[in-house]
């Protein structure tokens, strides 16, 4: 019996819900703030316009693709067979970068919140094993997990939240006056970035669920929760912490988790919750891992698809698999040896190719695709 | 084969999940762990004096209390756990921070940072500064046979959050207040000799009586040595007085505990203080202030520019206690009474204004309700407001009140 590996969108959007937590607590709170200051908590509702207004292009392109086609099949149909592998490279090399850099930073949170004068390398070596084995199997499991992860992850962030709130100080927050528009503009980029990196990814994979109408209500929706949850994060984080700290804090929401107390009697469980982050890590790197497999699988003229083998089966150009999850683990390794040289990758290199890929790469792909009406 | 992985997997989980510390590297036996919850910060030739203070054991020994100077909080830190009897230094339930007004002097972003930065340390830790003294005499020296400077600094605590004459401020709240306003205020404390009955502590003996172990012997601890018999000395015991104002990064100036009244109704943190004032017979009354609140409203210039402020306070007492009897049937004696507690309020509430407009350092933060009020305005004012408190005019009302007078029937009441 041959295996089919495909899931709805319901599914996907739970695997957007987890993963995009992972850059929300990451670059989203500091990013922001050191663009809009006090105004920061107002950056994610004013990204939202752009957001669904690439939500409508996503849309757009992805209405395209055929039965079982996702956006790396629709990278070779744009773009023809040489250009379209090109492309295909380009993306897997990026996925690659990304995923190594995601490896490093969680392995830099696991270090400043919980484990003291630890190593990086083993952190990262430990996710790199864990999402390549993951990446070997299929994309169903990873969407399962998500589902099952998010009502856990998404409770302990809410009980995070409110009992945060009752120690917000508005002054911190207050005034916000039309001088700040353009730094609420400025800031809206990193709640872009964010927001775009969660939906292009999961057009990779969307290839594996039916083609379905009303994708642009819910990833509407998805968005617009989402920038609702960014914008009480920072309001919660800058409001206790003001914005001058927020934004020379480097995980600001486990500075955050540490400071609070349950009830006047539990304290201190960043570790608890901090460990929890391992499941939306392990998720984007695994998908991440995946993303990038698929494309260099489709270069070498294979499909990317899991199709049942088993997990030491490396025919079909499974080979692939173990070096992308060798490549992303020597990246985590080599890209950031201290934590400063980590915060140039995650506050400036990192967010700026991830947005010309979201706004530039894509579309240019949809639109000379649309020149070459193979789209 | 998936079988035989799984069950491999499962052995694997169950070694490093069953606490042999063999595997597990970060494991770490409960009993080893000295929990500390009271570090000093002290300015020392070298750089820093740091002194650490465990809260009382259930068994009623004393507290284990530690020194040691270092060139930095780190250093120092090591050094104590090299030369002490602990196995590890449990940091993470540090509750509170005590500053030695000469390390505050010298500037606290040292400190600041450290506290920020250490993965052990919250950031919502309440600082103190030791009043005339050192944190290492508040942390070595404050407690009886039982208790120590963490059981103290929890009852002042407790204390200043029920009282309206100070307030434990936390790191954070500091260095929000440094980076905003460039200056803010720090509980103080002063250490002096404990009138509790029985607050005595034995010194001079073999140290382990005293629960004193000091990694390098202490000057202030008793522990010279010369000590073969016992001496009883009076115990030390420390108490909020107010606040020391921190400008740029240095202590330059303190609030005492009356006028930390006024700081208290200017920030809206009123708890319960007791004011005395003399009624028309120059009996004096003891005003027992429970509710307060201060409205500070910017009067702008047709210009744009700052005219005043305009500060309106509510102050609501009851009567505690009067020497000699009221006069409440007597015509105006309330109101008298009444006038009396607007005085004494507006009085605290204009010393600490006048300080504030001494040092130029917005420690009430003033320059964000202004701020508040009108942000367009503000920004026109060029931003650093501390340089505009001097010439600033501040209007002050006080509308005093006299609700109870508690179980006694005075005539008019």
């Amino acid at each position: 019996m041959k295996f089919k590996d495909s899931f709805d969108r319901g599914q996907l959007i739970a695997l957007c819900t987890v993963i995009v937590l992972v850059p929300a607590l990451r670059l989203f709170p500091s990013a922001a703030t050191q663009f809009a200051g006090r105004a920061a908590w107002l950056t994610a509702p004013a990204a939202f316009l752009p957001v669904l207004l690439y939500i409508l292009f996503i849309d757009d392109l992805m209405e395209r693709r055929m039965e079982g086609e996702g956006l790396a099949e629709l990278y070779i149909r744009a773009l023809g067979p040489v250009a379209g592998k090109i492309a295909l490279g380009l993306s897997a090399l990026w996925f690659l970068f990304y995923g190594g850099f995601m490896l490093r930073s969680g392995a830099d949170r696991f270090i400043t919140t919980i484990y003291p004068n630890s190593s990086s390398p083993f952190f990262s070596v430990t996710m790199g094993i864990l999402g390549t084995v993951a990446a070997m199997g299929a994309v169903r499991s990873l969407v399962r997990v998500a589902k099952m992860v998010q009502p856990v992850v998404l409770g302990v962030l809410l009980l995070v939240l409110v009992t945060a709130l009752f120690s917000v100080d508005m002054r911190n927050l207050l005034p916000v006056t039309k001088h700040d528009i353009l730094a609420i503009a400025e800031g809206g980029l990193a709640a872009i970035n964010v927001l775009t990196v969660v939906l292009y990814l999961v057009c990779f994979i969307e290839g594996l669920t039916p083609k379905k109408n009303g994708r642009v209500r819910s990833y509407s929706l998805w968005a617009l929760g989402i920038s609702l949850l960014m914008c009480v994060i920072s309001f919660d984080i800058i409001g206790n912490f003001s914005p001058e700290l927020t934004a020379s804090l480097t995980q600001p929401f486990f500075s955050l988790v540490r400071n609070i107390v349950f009830f006047r009697t539990l304290e201190r469980v960043e570790a608890l919750v901090g460990t929890l982050w391992v499941f939306p890590d392990f998720l984007m790197i695994s998908l991440l891992l995946y993303c990038a497999q698929h494309c260099i699988r489709l270069v070498l003229g294979h499909s990317g698809q899991y199709q049942g083998e088993k997990l030491l089966d490396l025919r079909r150009g499974r080979w692939v698999i173990p070096l992308c999850g060798l490549a992303s683990t020597v990246a985590s390794v080599l890209i950031a040896p201290n934590a400063q040289s980590l915060e140039f990758w995650s506050a400036k290199l990192i967010p700026l190719v991830n947005l010309g890929y979201a706004l530039l790469f894509v579309p240019a792909v949809y639109l000379v695709g649309r020149a070459r009406k193979t789209l | 084969m998936k079988r035989g992985l799984s069950l491999l997997i499962i052995i694997c989980m169950l070694l490093s999940l069953s606490g042999c510390s063999g595997i597990y590297s970060n494991f770490r036996e409960l009993e080893r762990l000295l929990v500390i919850q009271t570090m000093g910060i002290d300015y020392a030739e070298e750089g820093v004096g740091i002194s650490l203070a465990s809260g009382a054991k259930s068994d009623g020994s004393s507290p284990v209390r530690l020194f040691s100077p270092g060139v930095s909080v780190t250093s120092a830190i090591a050094h104590i756990l090299s030369y002490s009897q602990e196995q590890e230094l449990f940091l993470s339930h540090t509750s509170h921070v005590v500053l030695g007004e000469e390390a505050a002097k010298n500037g606290i972003n040292g400190y600041l940072s450290y506290i920020c930065r250490s993965p052990n340390l919250r950031t919502d830790i309440p600082l103190y500064i030791v009043k005339g003294g050192t944190a290492q005499e508040a942390v070595m020296q404050v407690g009886d046979g039982s208790k120590g400077i963490s059981e103290v600094l929890e009852a002042v605590r407790a204390n200043v959050d029920e009282r309206g004459d100070s307030k434990a401020f936390s790191a954070s709240d500091l260095l929000r207040d440094l980076e905003r306003n460039g200056s803010g205020l720090v509980c103080a404390i002063e250490c002096s000799p404990s009138i509790q009955e029985g607050g005595t502590k034995q010194e001079g003996g073999s140290g382990s009586s005293s629960g004193t172990d000091s990694a390098e012997s202490p000057d202030s601890t008793g522990g010279s040595g010369s000590g073969e018999e016992k001496q009883e000395k009076q115990a030390l015991t420390a108490a909020a007085v107010g606040y020391g104002v921190i400008r740029g990064d240095r202590l330059c100036a303190y609030i005492d505990k009356e006028q930390a009244i006024g700081v208290g109704l200017l920030l809206n943190i009123v708890g319960i203080s007791d004011i005395v004032v003399k009624d028309r017979y120059a009996t004096p009354v003891t005003l027992e202030l429970d509710q307060g609140s201060s409205v500070i409203k910017p009067v702008w210039a047709e210009d744009g520019s700052l005219e005043m402020l305009d500060i309106q306070i509510k102050a609501a007492a009851n009567i505690a206690e009067i020497g000699g009897g009221g006069h409440f049937g007597e015509p105006d004696y309330e109101d008298y009474l009444t006038a009396q507690l607007e005085t004494a309020v507006s009085e605290r509430v204009s010393s600490v204004i006048q300080l504030s407009k001494t040092l130029q350092a917005d420690f009430l933060g003033l320059g964000n309700i202004v701020e508040m009020d009108d942000a367009e305005k503000y920004r026109a004012l060029g931003g650093d407001f501390s340089s505009l408190l001097p010439g600033l005019t501040v209007r002050i009302s006080v509308s005093g009140q006299i609700k109870h007078t508690n179980d006694i029937r005075d005539e008019k009441a």
